[in-house]
């Protein structure tokens, strides 16, 4: 009977029992018992799936949730809920619920001394509480639920019933309990209740022994009594009626005689519904045979008190505790129960509950592969931890709470170095806040644990001081150990990246930041100075920023791991540009497959780009000048077949027709042959020439020559050849010389004179000036002639292209063009004004000395 | 005998070609351009016109199309003399009419074979 301490007078009944049973009172308990966990199928229900949770792995995700609802419902529900140190004889933890019942302030039990809760019992439940405690302190390790009723002084002055469940949360080192948990319902109504209705049976027994020691006369008596039993019928009717218990009557075949308003209420009928019926009507098949056991037991004589399952109208479970005695009359002979029912509907729950919180804190901290520990700022040392601490850690729970100092013994030297600093950080924080920390610790062995620490405030002294913290201690030795061979990779690949003279990055998509860079110096900036690659983008070239742009859509809108490969400018610091090509390849990818890294590989290129576009401007500087070749081997075809035209179609007239021809005409014919000959050897030079000018193949030769002496010379030799207009020279400054090649300056001016007598048919007056001008001379040769159309002017100096106007007059169109490469082979430059109908002047400026080349 | 129009720029050629259609027998009609070209056909509706590409003032193509788009002078048939060795320029002047070309320099025998097939047919 260790286990159980029941109320006095249930014990009673049960002794009066067993002996009739011939039982002892244990095993008599025992069955009973048995009995009604048979008869608890919700009970059984919550059992299994109290079980059926804990066996399933446990997260701290799941430690979350299940510690939210249970505080929420320890919070709330009318029932105190406390934690209680049977070392220390204190309460560690209680809910507001106590506060509410028993109306003292917060804080007034954790305050409370080891004889403090001595002041508050009621002095006569001081032994039994006693006798209780013993009980709790050698419970055995099936943990069995253990209650007492007993009263406490409420805070003005009265004393409350408290009818509390206990169970052990948790053991020392040694297996005693050390922290129980406890349910207390306050059932002062109820016990005001039965108070009562016991006094008032008293009054009635003692009325009668007055009445008959008095020796009253009997119908006086009998008027008395009967005046009085109808006032005192009253008055329990009221009691009866008004009560917040149950009351059920039942006559010797369990058929209802008499129920109150509460009663019925409490099963979802009125009164009338019930009378008359038995009482199995009122429960489920299962708990009628533990009910008719019960009741056979009342025809026994047997007075009990157990708690019953009884159905409501509407199906669902009514718990509750009954009070039951039998009746008789006064032969003795049994006329049926007596019971005060009381709705414990709500406490069954928080029993549940409780039962469920207590298996599923113990199996959590059991099972839990982190380590879950209280520990004590003020004594520096741990209170509480699971068995993870030993697995982990490899000490037993002993050693470590046997050494000087645990969080020496356990904490590497150089993260111990924090820990004051974490503990004062820890004593700052509100309740339910979490602090984290990753500390090293050194196991039995000597190697080393990382632990991810998350602590939040546990238990406070009266002042609201944190003196003890409660610990989630998670080892991620594992991911350091990747961490830091990550590292040593990243170092490696840095020490590689670093020296190459390429620019790498990694960008993080989302916002764009720039997480890796293996060098910080490109160009004259700091790449290190750029957090995002928009706030890179001012080193792009504008005009090539949409490549950079499109490039980096491409490959975020493509979602794969193509890489894009553009080539783009950008600025440098000396306001210059600069070639690269980059390479955006996402590596990374979120689960979804997303991406969320892009790698960004910058390689200058420069110096090649610039060998490129050179080789590209010579490939289009070659197909230029293949292209005027093959148009000037056309044009120079079509000049020579217009000659041969006229010298063919002379030639066949003078074979077939001489006989025919008068004689002038044969000579003109004769002519026309010898001139276009002439003209087609001059053609021929003049191509010859062009050809070697623009090959650059043309002798060229320097020497001293007197420029007014040879200008004067060859205006000599066309006057000689019968110039048809008169030329007039000037020249400032005689007797200079420049250094010219003799052949091709010769050439120069032999074409601009010539072709201004040529296209003077009206044989005007030609003007030849020279001015020496320091390092340079002028040449200007100005005719009256028929000028140049303003259409034709621009391209003068091409090979073959003669002015529209030129009519009859004979020329190869290769003139100019012969004289302007020979001017700019002389480093000379040549210009002209003309006004048709005017006259045309030509300017050529040569140096004195050209320059070297 | 049918009058024959030559439009030539250069002085010697055109003297040569009149004067060795006169001598087979035709009459020749001189044009030193395009334009005057132009202008003597819508004048005196010779029976064909012989004519160089490379004018000033109007060249042969555009002188074509001008002749063309007149009704008096759309059918008349031209024959192109041209130094223009150029195949798509002989074939632009096909397609714009041109009943047939000569590459400069030919024969006379040649010229006059030509013509004689043209104003046969």
């Amino acid at each position: 009977m260790a286990t159980l301490n029941l109320p006095k007078h249930i014990t009673e009944r049960l002794q009066a029992f067993a002996d009739q049973q011939n039982q002892s009172l244990a095993d008599c308990v025992t069955d009973l018992l048995d009995q009604v966990e048979e008869t608890d199928p919700v009970g059984k229900l919550h059992d299994e799936q109290a079980t059926a949770s804990i066996s399933q792995p446990l997260d701290l995700d799941d430690f979350d949730l299940n510690e939210a609802f249970i505080n929420f419902a320890i919070k709330h529900v009318p029932t105190i809920f406390y934690v209680y140190d049977l070392n220390k004889n204190q309460i560690l933890y209680h809910n507001d619920t106590i506060q509410q019942v028993l109306g003292y302030e917060i804080n007034f039990f954790y305050k409370m001394g080891e004889d403090g809760y001595t002041t508050i019992y009621h002095p006569q439940d001081q032994p039994k509480i006693q006798t209780y405690l013993e009980q709790l302190i050698h419970s055995p390790y099936d943990n069995p639920i253990h209650e007492i009723v007993y009263r406490v002084r409420h805070h003005n002055g009265t004393y409350h019933w408290l009818q509390n469940l206990n169970r052990v949360l948790a053991r020392d080192e040694n297996g005693h309990p050390q922290l129980i948990i406890g349910v207390a319902y306050d059932i002062t109504a109820q016990e005001l209740t039965q108070q009562q209705l016991r006094r008032t049976e008293h009054e009635l027994k003692d009325l009668n022994w007055s009445l008959i020691q008095h020796g009253a006369s009997r119908e006086l008596l009998l008027d008395q009594l009967n005046k009085d039993l109808r006032e005192r019928e009253q008055r329990y009717r009221q009691i009866v009626e008004t009560a917040n218990e149950g009351i059920w009557v039942l006559d010797h075949n369990a058929c209802t005689t008499y129920v109150n308003a509460r009663m019925a209420q409490m099963l979802g009928y009125t009164p009338d519904d019930m009378l008359g019926r038995p009482l199995w009507d009122f429960m489920t098949d299962e708990a009628t045979i533990a009910a008719k056991n019960n009741f056979e037991r009342r025809r026994q004589g047997i007075t009990e008190q157990h708690d019953f399952c009884f159905q409501h109208r509407d199906g669902h479970a009514v718990w509750t505790t009954i009070a039951t005695s039998p009746m008789t009359d006064e032969r003795g002979t049994f006329t049926g129960t007596l019971g005060m029912v009381t709705d414990i509907t709500e406490r069954k729950q928080v029993e549940h509950q409780l039962r469920d919180y207590v298996r599923f804190v113990d199996g959590l901290t059991r099972a839990a592969p982190v380590i879950i520990s209280v520990f004590d700022l003020d004594t520096n040392q741990g209170v509480f931890a699971n068995d993870a601490i030993e697995r982990l850690l490899g000490y037993t729970r002993a050693e470590l709470r046997n050494s000087d100092d645990m969080l020496k013994l356990i904490v590497h030297p150089d993260d111990m170095e924090r820990m004051p600093d974490y503990h004062q950080r820890l004593k700052t924080l509100p309740d339910g806040a979490i602090a984290k920390q990753e500390i090293r610790c050194i196991r039995k062995d000597g190697s080393i644990c990382w632990l991810l620490m998350q602590d939040t405030p546990f238990k406070r002294d009266d002042d609201g001081r944190l003196i003890q913290y409660l610990s989630i201690s998670q080892d991620i030795t594992e991911r350091k150990q990747t961490e830091a061979t990550l590292y040593a990779n990243e170092q490696r690949l840095r020490a590689v990246t670093e020296n190459a003279p390429d620019i790498i990055f990694s960008v993080e998509v989302d916002y764009q930041r720039i997480e890796y860079l293996n060098r910080r110096d490109f160009f004259g900036y700091d790449l290190g100075t750029f957090n995002t690659i928009s706030e890179m983008s001012e080193i792009f070239y504008l005009e090539d920023l949409q490549i950079v742009v499109d490039a980096w859509v491409a490959v975020l809108t493509e979602q794969t791991n193509t890489t894009q490969e553009i080539e783009y400018r950008i600025n440098n610091t000396d306001g210059g540009l600069e070639w690269v090509r980059t390479r955006l390849t996402p590596y990374l990818f979120d689960e979804s497959n997303r991406i969320t890294h892009v790698l960004c590989h910058i390689t200058p290129i420069t110096q090649q780009k610039e060998a490129e576009i050179a080789r590209i401007a010579g490939v289009q500087r070659e197909r230029e000048l293949s292209a005027m070749q093959s148009q000037f081997v056309m044009t120079a075809s079509h000049e020579f077949r217009t000659p041969l035209t006229t010298i063919l179609s002379s030639t066949d007239l003078l074979r077939t027709k001489y006989d025919q021809m008068r004689p002038e005409w044969r000579t003109r014919h004769f002519d026309k042959v010898e001139s276009q000959v002439d003209h087609m050897t001059s053609l021929l030079d003049d191509v010859l020439m062009v050809g070697r000018l623009e090959a650059n193949t043309v002798p060229f030769e320097l020497q001293a020559i007197d420029v007014c002496k040879l200008v004067d010379d060859v205006i000599q030799g066309a006057i000689d050849n019968g110039a048809t207009s008169p030329l007039e020279f000037t020249c400032q400054q005689t007797g200079f010389t420049a250094m010219l090649d003799r052949k091709l300056i010769h050439k120069i001016i032999t074409n601009l004179i010539s072709n201004a007598i040529k296209y003077s048919p009206d044989g005007k007056m030609i003007y030849v000036d020279v001015e020496h001008q320091r390092d340079v001379f002028h040449l200007i040769v100005r005719d009256q002639g028929i000028g140049i159309p303003l259409e034709d002017q621009a391209k003068l100096f091409t090979p073959f292209q003669r002015a529209r106007n030129v009519d009859t007059i004979q020329g190869t169109g290769l003139g100019l063009s012969i004289a302007k490469h020979a001017i700019e082979l002389h480093q000379g430059s040549i210009k002209f004004f003309s006004q048709p109908g005017e006259g045309t002047t030509f300017i050529v400026t040569l140096p004195i000395q050209p320059k070297s080349s | 005998m049918p009058t024959i129009l030559i439009v030539e720029d250069n002085i010697n050629i055109l003297e040569n070609l009149c004067e060795t259609l006169e001598f087979a027998g035709y009459t020749v009609l001189e044009a030193r351009d395009g334009q005057e070209g132009l202008a003597h056909a819508q004048e005196h509706h010779p029976d064909l016109i012989i004519s160089d590409i490379v004018m000033p003032n109007l060249d042969g193509f555009d002188m074509l199309r001008a002749l063309r788009q007149e009704k008096t002078t759309e059918s008349i048939p031209v024959i192109f003399t041209t130094a223009l060795a150029d195949q798509s320029a002989v074939q632009a002047g096909l397609e714009l009419g041109a009943l047939r070309y000569i590459t400069k320099p030919f024969y006379s025998e040649e010229l006059l074979t030509i013509v004689g097939d043209v104003l046969k047919s």
